[in-house]
């Protein structure tokens, strides 16, 4: 089987319409200040650093595959995702919910947190 | 006062720091290869009498060494970073050893050193491996002379030692040299507070991200890297404006295990004074004799290990003063109070002595404003601690009463009660001048108490205890200049920030 998504060298089942792409916080804080009276927004901007990238989907797969992914997630092993557009990055398994048996295939929802 | 470069001044009233203008530390730890290595005063050295056995290995014990001393002239500083460094008592014709200590937390790819010397390099080596030696070969002026060697098979992780043996055969044995390592620091804070009072140390707590025990002292790579009394500076600011704001030794180490953290105590250089005993040779009793007071401060600084900024002349001799078992904080403390002054340890550790005075025609450092950088602001008029006088009680050397009195300037505006009177006996005081100087002393400190501020603004990194700042905002109905008598800094994920306690100056 030929697949769009890959975790490794293993190929991911993903539904349809469900894939946000990664992408991370930016760290931008804003700080209350004290108003005057010009108008002018009563905040200031401070930058922390961005945090980490994350991309999640729904995917589905055989049980032996969906072992594989919970070895990764309890292990946290790091592995590169790459996706249907070719983005690539080296993530962990930050959450996988419960899955939902359905004929021979395990539904899941997933998170990866880049490392 | 340090002056805020044009460039920060006006990005600290922009609303906003990001992108390239957020805040932005650094944070360097003695003994890590984030510093400089490079020759200096933390360079060991030993003239040579009998030659140490295995002085060359890394696991030499070199602490009986002294500390090098710094030849301060810029023509022969030929090395970036580097200084030119000799034994600090040097005769011709000597021989000397060094030694320089520094840890690498990963091996670093092409890493070369670069030396002079004056005379004869009779020996380079790395963690106990020959490099070079070079003898009549090195003509004036050495200093324009650079080597450079590739030593990076030489390194490893954890620590290192380089040492060298030059001989000198006429003038001054000199040794220079410096890595040009380039190592991305990895020490990750993830807070850094620093706690700034008058007439107390200052204090610095950082965090740190210690997954797998990285920073443990225990750990094998980085054994008592992170220790009790290394030094700790830290550089911050905004973009790639930064500025010193603390220097100081750690006093505790703190991890815990989840979240995988190690939290750092460090005070400032203050802490050598208030932690050791006034020693000299093995004597911890020390007299002087006609001694002006700044000498003797100086003296006692340099005892401690402190390196003294600005000293300023008091103009009162001492005809004897005997401090027996007391802390270097003790003796500093008393001679402060005999002359009204004040001391302490400044953002880059120098330690200062100077008259403890406000000055009539402040120089403002920074203006904080409402609307673009005051975040809260409280401000206090109390007279708890206002006296309309004071009257300072001592005793002469017949043991006869002395006594000296100062009126609080503003008594009369601040409406104190005309009988609240503020008795001090100083049995120290053993003259009226001393007496006047202690009374003199307590009433501008007393001046500091009446009329407080504090707020929390966004933080300016090159303001400092004792500068003068202009606070304009409207709920007090005030627009006013301000002391600064204590300060402290929140720098983490959240923003940059401070918090001032301020006394009023004038309007």
């Amino acid at each position: 089987m030929y697949s769009f998504y890959i975790w490794g060298t293993m190929g991911l089942l993903v539904a349809k319409g469900s894939y946000n792409p990664p992408i991370a916080e930016n760290g931008i804080t804003e700080i209350k200040i004290l108003p005057d009276t010009s108008g002018n927004p009563a905040s200031v901007l401070q930058q922390g650093g961005r945090d980490r990238k994350r991309a999640s989907f729904k995917g589905y797969a055989t049980e032996a595959d969906f072992k594989s992914l919970e070895t990764d997630h309890y292990t946290a092993t790091e592995r590169t995702f790459t996706d249907i557009d070719n983005n690539s990055f080296n993530a962990v398994i930050e959450s996988l919910s419960p899955p939902i048996k359905i004929g021979e295939y395990y539904e899941y929802a997933i998170t990866l947190l880049e490392v | 006062m340090r002056e805020i470069p044009s460039a920060v001044q006006t990005l600290l009233k922009s609303r906003s720091m990001i992108g390239e203008n957020k805040p932005t530390c650094e944070v360097v730890i003695e003994g890590i290869a984030n510093e400089k290595v490079a020759s200096g005063i933390k360079t060991k050295v030993f003239k040579l009498g009998t030659e140490p056995i295995d002085w060359k290995s890394v696991d030499f014990d070199d602490s009986a060494w002294v500390n090098a001393a710094i030849y301060s002239n810029v023509y022969w500083m030929s090395i970036p970073n580097a200084k030119p460094i000799w034994h600090p008592v040097m005769n011709l014709m000597e021989t000397c050893l060094f030694r320089h200590t520094f840890y690498l937390l990963e091996l670093p790819t092409n890493v070369n050193i670069s030396f002079n010397h004056d005379n004869d390099l009779l020996g380079l080596y790395i963690n106990g491996n020959f490099i070079i030696s070079q003898v009549n070969d090195n003509q004036y002026p050495w200093w324009e002379h650079i080597y450079t060697i590739d030593i990076t098979q030489y390194l490893q992780i954890g620590k290192n030692v380089i040492s060298a043996k030059v001989n000198d055969n006429g003038t001054m044995c000199m040794f220079q040299f410096a890595l040009d390592l380039d190592i991305e620091s990895r020490i990750k804070p993830k807070s850094i507070n620093i706690s700034r009072n008058k007439n107390m140390s200052g204090s610095l707590n950082i965090s740190i991200d210690n997954k797998n025990g990285e920073w443990s002292p225990d750990n094998t790579f980085n054994q008592n890297v992170l220790f009790p009394n290394k030094e700790v500076t830290v550089n911050q600011g905004y973009g790639n404006n930064l500025i010193q704001t603390f220097n100081g030794l750690i006093d505790r180490i703190e991890m815990t295990t989840f979240p995988q953290e190690l939290k750092l105590s460090v005070r400032d250089k203050l802490k050598l004074a208030l932690d050791q005993t006034i020693t000299s040779g093995t004597s911890h009793v020390i007299t002087y004799t006609a001694q002006t007071v700044e000498t003797i401060f100086s003296d006692l600084a340099s005892k401690a290990g402190l390196t003294t900024g600005t000293i300023e002349t008091t103009g009162i001799t001492l005809a004897e003063k005997t401090f027996s078992w007391e802390t270097y904080a003790d003796c500093f403390q008393w001679l402060a109070d005999l002359v009204g002054f004040e001391y302490g340890a400044d953002e880059e550790g120098l330690i200062y002595f100077r008259k403890e005075s406000i000055p009539d025609e402040p120089i403002v450092a920074y203006e904080f404003t409402e609307g673009m950088d005051i975040i809260s602001l409280g401000y206090t008029i109390d007279d708890n601690d206002i006296y309309s006088k004071i009257i300072v009680y001592g005793k002469d050397e017949n043991d006869n009463v002395i006594s000296a009195s100062k009126d609080y300037i503003s008594k009369d505006y601040y409406n104190v009660l005309s009988q609240k009177v503020m008795k001090i006996d100083a049995s120290d005081a053993d003259t009226v001048e001393k007496s006047q100087a202690i009374a003199e002393r307590a009433e501008m400190l007393m001046r500091s108490r009446v009329r407080i501020v504090n707020f929390a603004a966004v933080a300016v990194p090159w303001l400092q205890i004792g500068d003068i700042v202009r606070v304009t905002e409207s709920s007090t109905t005030i627009s006013e200049l301000y002391r600064i008598t204590d300060l402290s800094t929140s720098y983490d994920k959240s923003g940059y920030t401070m918090q001032i306690t301020c006394y009023h100056h004038s309007a």
